[in-house]
């Protein structure tokens, strides 16, 4: 009965009293074996087993209602019979009932189940209780002959009291030290460092933790003393003795009303009557029933019995009580005095109803009797059948009851134990008559009563002085009426016994006298209970050696916990068992609880959720008073916007300016745009190829800048000064190095300001520049064909017939006709912008002028290329009304030619002169070269310079010239050959400027491969696998090949020697290289074809910086110049050879520095044996180092499907010309097509293999003999494929678009040749047809 | 997101004893609060004014703060220091207060102490030589933790002048009046 208790224990106290025993003890024991059962029943069906616990537990977690159900119909039926016997305690805990989790709740909020909080009690502060001694002396001192001072009084008074509490006195010693000296005393009586008092210590015996109900703890011990009353006294009277008798018989009357003996019994028998009354209404027949029934009417004779016996003690008792009362009240009178305070008040109650009363007092008689007669009936037949079966021999038979003794018997019991109900009812109360009655009358003893006579009592616990009360008088009716209470407050041991001391005060001496010792036990009770509050208790006492004094003592315990919260801690209480397997399950989840719920339990109804009780266990205050999370703060868009910028990281938001205020507003793009732009737009379908050539260009880009910027980032390694006491390393630190380390120091810092001056930051600065291009003259353009003469002739011979006949009469004439019909004149031209000279007349004209161009941009935004272009001015007359008066005139610029010279060598060169061949068109209808037959008489042979091409005296700058491109530091860079070529390649370097070889000329050897790495300049010659196999001349198709391959046209120091070497692989997988890469895969190609060559470094006219490949022919012995990026052939001799300087010559086996004080090539000794004229770089005791960087065995890919990109560039170039011919009508003409188509794919063969004879091809005159209404002007264009925007850039640079002509028509024609690797040659026919008949 | 715009300057301090100060400063908040733009901590030039005793630092202070939560409420941590004419320089005042949480233009009054020199010797040489004790750690600036073990003395004050705008704090139940 643990939760009883629990529950109920606070009320317990208040209630015990009210709980006395109402049943009887066989009633009890009935109803308590139901109540174990019951809830011994309810605990094994929740708590059978360990793992059924859990499972409640579980269900207890994921409830819902029908798996909480049973659980609580389970502790319904658990907690009903404590329900059932104690009304409310329990009632809280099924009071919730529906829901379990809330009933668990209440129990924890409504009822906490720690008391000692709801036991707390306030004390207040009490200033009575303070101890202060009075200014007045309290007591007689026996000095008085000096004034003492309030300090000396007072420690006097404190003192003098201590000593009374010992019983002792003070001591005369100490009183004459306290009052004579007002030194200062010295005295261990007086000053005490220490606590004298002793501490025992309490041991507490071992036990389990379960049993540890409470460490014996703080406690407040209340002794109330009520009065003490003398039951033997010298000076007892009869009266004293009687009042005593009276009042203690009053004492038990009062006590059995108040606990209603009578009236309980009563309602037991009753209850015992309706059950026999129930039992006996069935059939009787069941054996069980019967034995029931008997033991039941047995249990109602006893209650009977029993209540005819209270009933019979309260009456007697009443009755005594009154005629001892009359007794008293006689002698009283009779001795004319009173001397005790007991006093009764009588009230006579008369029966209201007098009937009634005895209507109800026969109705009880009856059936009393009617029962008292069927148990005497059923002993006879007991008596009866016994004897019956005692077979009649040894007793007489039982006789019959008879029924009127039976009434007679009864009627007597009834007498004794009822009032009659005529009799009137009586009330008695106590009462205690004034003082004045008492000391008004004078009795005998009381002069000897009243003197001295007081007495006081000293508390002991367990032999130990606690307490003395004060004195008291005694009364004249013997009792000391104290009324006092003491408290004690107890620490840890209780005290077993409790012995009071009576003393006798005696007014004569100081002394006093102690009479007798009472010794009562002091009972703490359970010590779960907080407070013990007993009745009255009354001690008897009885002084031992004399016994004159006898007497009881009243007291009053009330024990209670002490109010210290601090010491809450040690007061333990034990749960009680249901509860405890509740709470601690609750809260304390087993082990395997949470493994099985680690193994996926799924709550079988999903309105509840499983709390998340790890986050809610552990979150930090700070968390909980957040109102938003640091989550949800940092996944703010807004907040990501401003810190982004403020980080300054991401490109986007980097430079933003307006971050909109609210969140909504925030574009949700604005952070997809990834940091690195597009390469692609996308969208658009872009041709593998042209995708091909892209990222190759892409590639080689990246290559240089990555390789650029190692390369400086290692010679800033290399320019930081050395430590200065690296010196210590090898030789003592001596003043000379240290001289010298300073020297160094200060020199190095020279050094570097000097490189910091040198370093000009102009690159990336928009700059102007000035273009100036003077022409002088040009040989061999284009004339005219007859066939436009033609056309000219007749409309001059229909206008003047006269005027035709002799103009092929003479040479000269013929001449001046056939080699003046051409004006032509040059344009410089760069991007949009264009300058032109003035026309001249003739095949070889003459201009002398100066064209000037000004540029703006970043040097290495500059890409383009710049183009001289050679036009032909054609005027033609016309007079659309056939009238004289009205000529008009049109004037039509036909392309002839152009030189791209790009804008990057220029800057790097930033001057050109001399003669260089115009690129002509392969095939340019509508004109035809001038024949040297017709100029001279003399042979071909003899004018070498009059061959097919056109030749351009020039002059070419670029002002200003002050900018300068940092130089790429490859020198920087780790270097792969051995520490000893390095030394001797150093060293020849020196031998070389000894030498007088002019600086410029110096090529380091040690040269940057697309690595990063340093090798040797003849490690890349290496022979290599070729593109074009199967041709008749490899040779000529490989000069092709490798003229094809792109050529970057950005101004950029890795271009140059300086720079960065590409290998075969890196330059034919981009298809991009720098001019001296062709050079060398093509020497490269060479040798693989076994070809006698050499690589020749230098300056050539359009590309500055390049590799020429010197090849001696194998039948003639003559030494041939191929110039890689236009695939053409020089003798050594031929003076328009575009190399313009020779630096040094490469071969496999050495390096020829070139020192001859001759620049034109036409005039250099290529004899590399001759040492006047070429310094070896490696002699006979070094070996040349070789291979090691060339891939070897490289595979060429195949191209891709090129049909599509045909399609393509035709298209774009209809869509251009017409988007560019605004406003007037484009017609295509399509009947020239597939003519021209099958021109266009003999020219590649044609452009390949050149024959060393100039003969002009003759499609134009084919194609002007096949549409002779037509005047046809056309022309072919090849070019190395890059993209589509190249191609429209070439061919609006020709101008064929603008023609004024009203029937004009065009025709387009794209072929493709296609070599390995993507590497295509795009010829492009443009014609423009001009029907001459309308 | 709540946030805070705490735009202002340090004016200047005064009544500090040295002739040439200058300042530095934190803004401190709390976990809670991000900083979404400008300086949270700085230092001012070394500045002093001919003839009264104050130096003029007028360090602008822009901050914008973003706030989760009200605990941790941002406060600026000041630290004055003298500058002699060997360019030594110590600590000679240490003072906190916590931003206001009223929005608009505030001054505030930073009252400074400084660590008493230990031991007369402490004494002189900071009387004459210059010098001064330096808190091991900053945050004894504002913690009350160990600061019971300090002696102090009280130096001069620093002067701030406060703009706050709040926004949005009333979206999550904080007003500010």
């Amino acid at each position: 009965m643990q939760r009883q208790k629990c529950s109920a224990s606070q009320n317990k106290t208040q209630r015990k009293k009210n709980r006395k025993t109402h049943t009887t003890r066989s009633f009890r024991k009935t109803d308590q074996e139901v109540h174990t059962l019951l809830q011994t029943q309810g605990r094994a069906e929740i708590f059978g087993t360990a793992e059924e616990l859990e499972k409640r537990n579980l269900f207890f977690f994921h409830a819902t209602e029908h798996a909480a159900a049973p659980l609580e119909h389970s502790l319904e039926a658990s907690l009903a019979p404590g329900s059932e016997s104690e009304d409310d305690s329990t009632a809280v805990i099924t009071k919730n009932g529906t829901p379990l989790a809330a009933t668990f709740i209440q129990i924890e909020l409504g009822e906490p189940l720690v008391w000692p909080k709801l036991f707390c009690q306030r004390h207040y502060y009490d200033d009575s209780m303070l101890y202060s001694p009075s200014d007045t002396p309290n007591f007689q001192l026996p000095l008085l002959d000096m004034q003492l001072k309030r300090q000396q009084i007072r420690i006097l008074n404190r003192f003098q009291e201590e000593a009374k509490r010992d019983a002792s006195k003070l001591s005369a010693s100490l009183m004459a030290l306290l009052t004579e000296l007002p030194t200062f005393v010295l005295d261990d009586a007086i000053y005490r460092s220490e606590c004298d008092r002793e501490f025992l210590s309490v041991f507490i015996d071992p036990s389990p933790a379960g049993q540890v109900t409470s460490l014996p703890t703080r406690r407040c011990l209340k002794l109330f003393f009520k009065q003490l009353r003398f039951t033997t006294h010298p000076q007892m009277l009869d009266e004293h003795r009687l009042a005593q008798q009276l009042e203690d018989l009053y004492d038990l009357y009062t006590q059995h009303l108040k606990n209603h003996v009578c009236e309980k019994v009563q309602q037991e028998l009753q209850i015992a009557r309706n059950v026999v009354a129930q039992l006996l209404r069935p059939d009787p027949g069941d054996d069980q029933i019967e034995a029931h029934i008997t033991r039941q009417l047995r249990l109602t004779q006893q209650l009977r019995k029993r209540y005819y016996a209270e009933s019979t003690l309260r009456r007697s008792m009443l009755q005594q009580l009154l005629t001892d009362w009359a007794r008293l009240k006689e002698l009283r009178k009779k001795q004319q005095f009173q001397c005790t305070r007991f006093q009764l008040s009588l009230s006579v109650l008369q029966p209201l109803d007098l009937d009634e009363a005895c209507a109800a007092w026969k109705q009880q008689f009856e059936a009393d009797l009617a029962e008292v007669y069927r148990e005497h009936l059923q002993e006879y037949y007991c008596k009866r059948r016994l004897w019956s079966e005692e077979e009649k021999t040894s007793l007489k038979p039982p006789r019959k009851p008879q029924f009127n003794k039976i009434m007679i018997k009864l009627r007597a019991e009834y007498e004794r134990a009822f009032k009659d109900p005529e009799e009137p009812q009586v009330n008695v109360v106590q009462v205690h008559s004034d003082d004045s009655a008492i000391y008004a009358a004078n009795t005998p003893g009381s002069e000897a009563l009243h003197k001295g006579r007081s007495f006081f009592m000293k508390l002991y616990f367990d032999n130990q002085f606690v307490a003395q009360t004060r004195s008291y008088r005694l009364e004249p009716d013997l009792h000391l009426y104290m009324n006092e209470g003491i408290g004690v407050l107890l620490e840890r041991a209780l005290p077993a016994q409790l012995h009071v001391w009576l003393y006798e005060k005696s007014s004569l001496s100081t002394h006093s006298q102690r009479i007798a010792e009472i010794i009562a036990p002091l009972d703490f009770g359970n010590s779960s209970e907080s407070a013990n509050r007993t009745d009255h208790v009354k001690f008897t006492f009885q002084s031992s050696p004399t016994s004159i004094f006898a007497g009881d003592l009243f007291l009053r315990f009330d024990c209670r916990l002490c109010e210290d919260r601090t010491l809450e801690l040690d007061y333990i209480q034990r749960l009680p068992e249901v509860l405890r397997r509740k709470l601690l399950s609750i809260k304390l989840p087993t082990p395997s609880f949470q493994a099985e719920s680690n193994i996926t339990y799924r709550p079988p109804c999903g309105k509840q959720k499983r709390p998340n009780n790890e986050r809610s266990q552990h979150m930090f205050a700070e968390q909980e008073l957040q109102f938003c999370s640091i989550d949800s703060l940092l996944n703010n868009k807004r907040f990501q916007l401003l810190h982004s910028r403020h980080t300054q990281r991401n490109l986007h938001t980097k430079q933003l300016r307006l971050v909109p205020s609210l969140e909504h507003e925030i574009a949700e793009d604005l952070f997809l745009i990834p940091s690195v732009s597009r390469v692609l737009e996308p969208g658009f379908c872009w041709n593998p190829i042209d995708l091909h050539k892209h990222r190759g260009r892409k590639y080689i880009q990246l290559l240089y800048e990555s390789i650029r910027s190692q390369s400086v980032q290692r010679a800033k390694i290399l320019q930081t000064p050395q430590p200065l006491l690296l010196l210590n390393g090898e030789q003592p630190p001596g003043w000379a190095s240290l001289w010298r380390a300073f020297g160094g120091w200060f020199m190095k810092q020279q050094v570097s300001r000097e490189r910091s001056l040198d370093w000009r930051p102009q690159v990336d600065q928009v700059q102007h520049f000035q273009v100036v291009l003077h022409v002088v003259r040009a040989t061999g353009v284009p004339v005219r064909s007859r066939h436009i003469l033609n056309v000219e002739s007749r409309r001059r011979s229909s206008s003047d017939p006269g005027g035709g006949g002799d103009m092929s009469a003479s040479l000269f004439v013929t001449q001046t006709l056939m080699y003046s019909n051409v004006r032509p004149f040059i344009t410089l031209s760069y991007g949009q912008r264009l300058c032109r000279s003035s026309s001249a007349e003739g095949s070889n004209p003459t201009w002398n002028e100066q064209l000037q161009l000004q540029l703006s941009g970043q040097i290495c935004e500059l890409r383009d290329d710049l183009k001289i272009t050679l036009f032909d001015e054609m005027i033609e007359q016309q007079q659309p009304y056939g009238d004289e008066a009205d000529i008009y005139q049109r004037v039509q610029c036909n392309w002839l030619g152009e030189y791209r010279i790009p804008m990057s060598s220029l800057l790097a060169i930033k001057k050109f002169e001399g003669c260089i061949e115009l690129c002509m068109p392969k095939v340019l209808v509508g004109y035809k070269r001038p024949l040297i037959d017709s100029i001279t008489n003399m042979a071909a042979e003899h004018y070498p310079e009059l061959k097919e091409s056109v030749h351009l005296w020039f002059y070419l700058s670029i002002e200003p010239c002050n900018y300068e491109l940092p130089p790429v530091q490859t020198s920087a860079l780790a270097c792969a050959e051995l520490p000893e070529l390095q030394s001797y390649l150093l060293e020849r370097q020196r031998w070389l400027e000894l030498q007088q070889m002019k600086p410029e000329r110096y090529v380091d050897p040690l040269v940057c491969t697309a690595h990063g790495k340093r090798v040797c300049l003849t490690r890349l010659l290496e022979p290599v696998p070729l593109p074009i196999t199967t041709s008749t001349n490899v040779l000529d198709s490989v000069c092709r090949f490798v003229s094809l391959i792109s050529q970057l046209r950005s101004y950029d120091a890795c271009q140059s020697f300086q720079g960065v070497w590409l290998d075969n692989q890196v330059l034919l997988d981009s298809t991009w290289g720098s001019p001296k890469d062709l050079g060398v895969l093509l020497y490269n190609f060479m040798l693989t074809l076994d070809l006698p060559c050499w690589l020749v470094l230098g300056l050539a006219c359009p590309v500055g910086e390049c590799a020429f490949v010197l090849h001696r022919q194998l039948d003639s012995g003559e030494l041939l110049l191929l110039a890689p990026g236009t695939g053409k052939r020089y003798s050594v001799k031929d003076v328009y050879c575009p190399l313009t300087r020779v630096y040094c010559v490469v071969g496999q086996q050495n390096i020829f520095y070139n020192i001859q004080e001759e620049t034109r090539i036409s005039m250099t000794n290529f004899d590399f044996n001759d040492a006047a004229c070429w310094l070896p770089l490696f002699g006979k005791r070094k070996a040349t180092p070789q291979g090691g960087v060339q891939k070897l065995d490289y595979v060429f890919k195949r191209s891709y499907e090129l049909r599509e990109l045909q399609k393509q560039i035709e298209r774009k170039v209809m869509k251009k010309i017409s988007a560019w011919r605004a406003t007037r009508k484009t017609i295509w003409n399509r009947v020239f097509q597939p003519r021209l188509l099958s021109i266009l794919r003999e020219m590649e063969k044609l452009a390949t293999h050149t024959s060393p004879h100039y003969d002009e091809p003759s499609y134009s005159e084919e194609l002007e003999r096949e549409y002779p209404n037509y005047r046809l002007y056309g022309f072919t264009l090849n070019f190395a494929y890059t993209n589509l925007a190249a191609i429209s850039e070439r061919i609006r640079s020709t101008c064929i678009h603008y023609n004024n002509n009203a029937n004009i028509e065009f025709c387009v024609a794209v072929h493709i040749n296609a070599y390995a690797n993507d590497i295509l040659s795009v010829w492009v026919f443009l014609l423009s047809v001009v029907p001459l008949i309308v | 997101m709540a946030e805070v715009h705490i735009i202002g300057q340090i004016l200047k301090a005064v009544d500090f004893v040295e002739p040439h100060l200058y300042c530095k400063w934190i803004l401190q908040s709390g976990n809670a609060w991000r900083l979404v733009q400008g300086e949270a901590q700085g230092q001012t030039p070394v500045s002093s004014h001919r003839l009264e005793t104050c130096a003029d630092f007028s360090q602008p202070l822009d901050v914008h703060l973003s706030a989760a939560a009200v605990q941790g409420w941002p406060r600026l941590l000041v630290e004055v220091y003298a500058v002699n004419v060997l360019e030594q320089s110590w600590p000679v005042g240490y003072g906190f207060v916590h931003v206001p949480t009223q929005p608009g233009s505030h001054r505030l009054e930073i009252n400074t102490w400084k660590v008493a020199p230990a031991g007369w010797w402490n004494c002189i040489k900071e009387r004459f030589g210059g010098g001064g004790a330096a808190l091991s750690k900053t945050d004894l600036l504002y913690s009350g933790v160990d600061r019971y073990k300090l002696q102090t003395r009280s130096s001069g004050k620093v002067i701030v002048d406060l703009n706050l705008v709040f926004r949005k704090f009333e979206e999550y139940g904080v007003e500010f009046n």
